[in-house]
């Protein structure tokens, strides 16, 4: 599959890809682990064939999910590597990446991620010792909902993360789809057939768009929301995992020409810093010090799953 | 996922927009159209006559948008008859079986109808780039 069918099918499923799998589509994106940021086809979770796709498996996983409306191409720098693969040139690490329909409810994606490491730690030719999860911005709340039910669910794999990454996560969610979910609220009770046609289509936007709102990682986390008009972060109702050391990178427009004030409050364009960062900071805690925490003045989101000096403090904290 | 899987998505897709924004598009066209009508309404000399008016153009609405979803449909249903032939003359020639990639990271199965694996197929980053 070329890459810009690739990735014009990423962008549908992010904007109705819930639509698409509920009517059995076959443009929907199926829940995948791959072998590297090109590949066509998954990995199939069975050993003999992961020992022919995996030759050399290392004892550590990198695990890279990819954000809403991406491929795992989106990984990709400039030099034509990637995250995973200078993590395995550097510290010895096997990259896989999740390709997932980026449309779904984020606790489906969760679930489903879950599902699939199960299978493939239980079939990875070699015991593994470590996995590391990577998460791009929505890709880190799929991790973080993936953790939440392994746990419920007492999977074995949840045992092999001792630390998980978030690159541009918004933990606290996107003030953007909240005025969005706002707007179209209004729109929609407005008693004007054009209005409310406006509000119906901006409506049809994916469960996994509008998640990204308020970070909801639970399918219950989503119910509740639909009287409530309400721009500012909530604090989130689950937990980051105590167990897991959990390191967060966030992207700020702020630099030499953009203002310190005006970076924190638009943080990388996407996600505020109060979201990807300081809201959940606790200088008392163990699971999130501020040293877990590094923030990259004038990278936009986009910018942050490819760049140079991120992969060099994630490499840092893959050691 | 089969190239003529998601010619088939696509096709569906198209025809679910024409469907819905058919649908959407006579809702307003209905509900624009009932205002001057409610106002002829109030008017005792002209209300007669414009309710059969009224009557005449809900009636003419109704029949053309049934028609564009008729035909839509129509269109979907020739299309996927040629997808379904298309699909067909390329198993009878013999090509490539479709790959069961979907169901990978459920039970994992080991899939009976799997090609013998390629470095394309099962590769380690010949594709990367």
């Amino acid at each position: 599959m070329g890459r810009k069918l690739e990735a014009t099918l990423a962008i549908l499923n992010g904007a109705v890809g819930d639509y698409l799998a509920r009517t059995g589509n076959g443009l929907a994106i199926e829940t995948a682990i791959v072998p590297a940021v090109g590949a066509e086809h998954p990995l199939r979770l069975e050993r003999r064939a992961l020992e022919r796709a995996l030759p050399g498996a290392s004892a550590r996983v990198a695990l890279l999910v990819h954000g809403l409306m991406c491929t795992p191409a989106n990984w990709e720098m400039a030099d034509g590597s990637d995250y995973g693969a200078r993590l395995a040139r550097d510290l010895g690490y096997t990259p896989v990446y999740l390709r997932y329909n980026s449309g779904l409810a984020i606790a489906e994606n969760g679930a489903r991620l879950s599902a699939a490491l199960e299978a493939f730690a239980a079939e990875y030719p070699r015991p593994i010792e470590e996995v590391v999860p990577i998460g791009y911005s929505m890709g880190g709340l799929v991790v973080r909902s993936a953790c939440h039910t392994a746990r419920l669910q007492t999977k074995k794999w949840l045992s092999l993360v001792r630390r998980a990454i978030y690159v541009g996560t918004p933990h606290l969610g996107a003030p953007l789809e909240r005025v969005g979910r706002t707007v179209t609220r209004l729109l929609r009770a407005i008693e004007d057939p054009y209005t409310r046609l406006v509000g119906e289509i901006a409506d049809l936007r994916s469960d996994g768009l509008k998640d990204l709102g308020d970070a909801d990682l639970r399918h219950e986390d989503r119910a509740p929301k639909a009287p409530r008009v309400r721009l500012r972060d909530p604090r989130h109702p689950v937990p980051l995992l105590p167990e897991i050391r959990h390191y967060l990178v966030a992207g700020g427009l702020a630099d030499d020409a953009f203002p310190a004030a005006l970076g924190a409050l638009f943080g990388d364009a996407l996600v505020p810093l109060q979201s990807a960062t300081a809201g959940l900071v606790d200088p008392t805690s163990d699971v999130l010090p501020p040293s877990h925490v590094k923030i990259f003045g004038g990278r936009s989101h986009m910018m942050l799953a490819h760049d140079p000096e991120v992969y060099e403090v994630i490499r840092g904290w893959c050691e | 996922m089969s190239s003529m899987n998601r010619l088939r998505g696509l096709r569906a897709l198209l025809e679910d927009v024409v469907e819905h924004g058919t649908t959407a598009v006579e809702r307003v066209h209905r509900a624009t159209a009932a205002r001057p009508f409610e106002i002829l309404d109030l008017i005792p000399p002209v209300a007669p006559a414009a309710r059969g008016v009224r009557l005449v153009h809900d009636a003419t609405v109704a029949g053309v948008y049934e028609t564009i979803r008729q035909v839509n449909h129509l269109v979907g249903v020739t299309l996927s008859a040629a997808i379904d032939l298309c699909d067909r003359d390329d198993g009878q020639a013999g090509g490539e079986p479709e790959r069961t990639s979907e169901s990978q990271t459920e039970a994992a199965p080991a899939p009976a109808a799997t090609p013998t694996p390629t470095p394309t197929s099962e590769h380690t980053g010949e594709t990367r780039g």
